[in-house]
């Protein structure tokens, strides 16, 4: 299975931009806006397209059909198999330093 | 500031227009609206550039490396370009000796020379053969995932060059009685590089279809390749059967002299050249897509909080 950490320098926008389509489809600005809003990260527009094409190359998110020439992505099952595995093993780290860190 | 604004994306957009058309019709509206609406910054312009770089590097190698060939085909491919390299330098030695008329002159008269020239017969047959095996294996295995895949455009473009090859292969045994005129060697001549043309044309065709589709031109390269190295097979048997047919294998120092004229040997020479730039070109995606896979990929980077 795919695994987050094999986009090297593209895993953090990814896991943001799976996060941002965990709770629906939208287009590049949505997603953008979105990640702002809940992450406070602003994504350049080349890093979120950059983004975005790997993602759907390893068919992690997929463009939705429209009549629109503009697609929305939405995530796939293996994108949010992926983005919860990740997640999971981010808070474990997180819930640990944190630990360790009270008693300093 | 709202000029400064207007400024800043009117360039973005700029830079938008320049990434590549494949890209763009996949992801272009998408991107304008974003700038539309989000505006330009100063900062977005160094990772809007670093994005283009990065995306004409994605499209040119796309996602195709290695490991999209099945171990087979890899096996075959390797076996494949040394069996060419032996058959290539036996190809080359065996020119050289017959240009050299006092050499087949010694294979009549001289043990060892016979010998070192039967020696290099065995040898370049023998690389023929592997090149054989190895050969359909790659086609067997391209064949296989096109048709798991149901690409039919991909299958009959890997279908053109063996069916020309087999015409080219036709066209030589049945003129190879006549070749000893004028008007049978120019017929020859003809068809081989009518077939020729049309083989090229074919390879390129498939290269301009795939950026239309925005398919990675290494996986249309790996397409190409076996329909070339059959097209290789077959030329190089239609060449023994021509000497064969001719009775000239009898005679290898004199009977040369089909090939040395004014037409024959840059004809053998163009043809090898065609399977040759094919196989090299193939051999340069596959590396240009190992580099980009090994981090040269040098798109966007990461922005901090807003």
């Amino acid at each position: 299975m795919t695994d987050i950490d094999d986009l090297g320098r593209w895993a953090d926008p990814a896991i943001l931009i799976l996060s941002s389509l965990a709770t629906g489809a939208k287009h590049g600005y949505a997603i953008a806006k979105d990640i702002e809003d809940y992450a406070g990260v602003t994504l350049g527009p080349g890093t979120l397209y950059g983004a975005l094409s790997r993602l759907e190359a390893r068919e992690l998110i997929r463009s939705e059909a429209s009549d629109e020439r503009r697609h929305p992505y939405s995530i796939t099952d293996a994108g949010a198999e992926v983005a919860r595995r990740q997640l999971r093993a981010m808070k474990k780290v997180a819930t640990s330093g944190l630990a360790r860190l009270a008693a300093v | 500031m709202t000029s400064h604004r207007g400024r800043t994306l009117g360039i973005g957009l700029g830079i938008a227009r320049l990434y590549p058309a494949a890209w763009r019709a996949k992801y272009g509206a998408d991107m304008d609206d974003f700038l539309h609406h989000r505006g330009v910054r100063v900062v977005d312009l160094p990772n809007l550039a670093l994005g283009l770089v990065d995306a004409h590097i994605h499209v040119l190698t796309g996602k195709v490396r290695w490991p999209t060939m099945t171990p087979s085909g890899r096996r075959g491919l390797t076996l494949l370009l040394t069996a060419w390299a032996l058959l290539a330098m036996a190809g080359i030695a065996l020119v050289k000796a017959s240009e050299d008329g006092a050499v087949g002159h010694l294979a009549r008269s001289d043990g060892p020379t016979r010998l070192s020239l039967l020696g290099l017969s065995i040898a370049g047959l023998l690389s023929a053969a592997v090149m054989f095996i190895s050969g359909s294996r790659l086609v067997v295995d391209t064949v296989r995932r096109l048709t798991q895949q149901r690409d039919w455009v991909g299958i009959g473009l890997l279908v053109t060059p063996a069916v020309l090859g087999l015409v080219m292969a036709a066209v030589t045994v049945g003129l190879a009685h006549a070749l000893d005129n004028v008007a049978g060697r120019t017929a020859w001549v003809v068809a081989w590089v009518a077939c020729g043309f049309v083989a090229a044309a074919a390879s390129i065709w498939t290269l301009v279809a795939a950026a239309r589709r925005a398919e990675p031109p290494a996986a249309s390269v790996q397409r190409v390749v076996p329909g070339a190295v059959t097209l290789g097979f077959v030329a190089v048997l239609a060449l023994a059967a021509e000497l064969v047919w001719s009775e000239r294998l009898t005679t290898l120092g004199s009977g040369w002299n089909s090939l040395d004229g004014v037409l024959g040997v840059p004809l053998a020479w163009s043809s090898a050249l065609i399977v040759t730039a094919t196989l090299a070109s193939a051999v340069l995606a596959v590396v240009a897509a190992r580099l980009v896979d090994t981090g040269l990929s040098v798109a966007g980077g990461r922005t901090g909080p807003a």
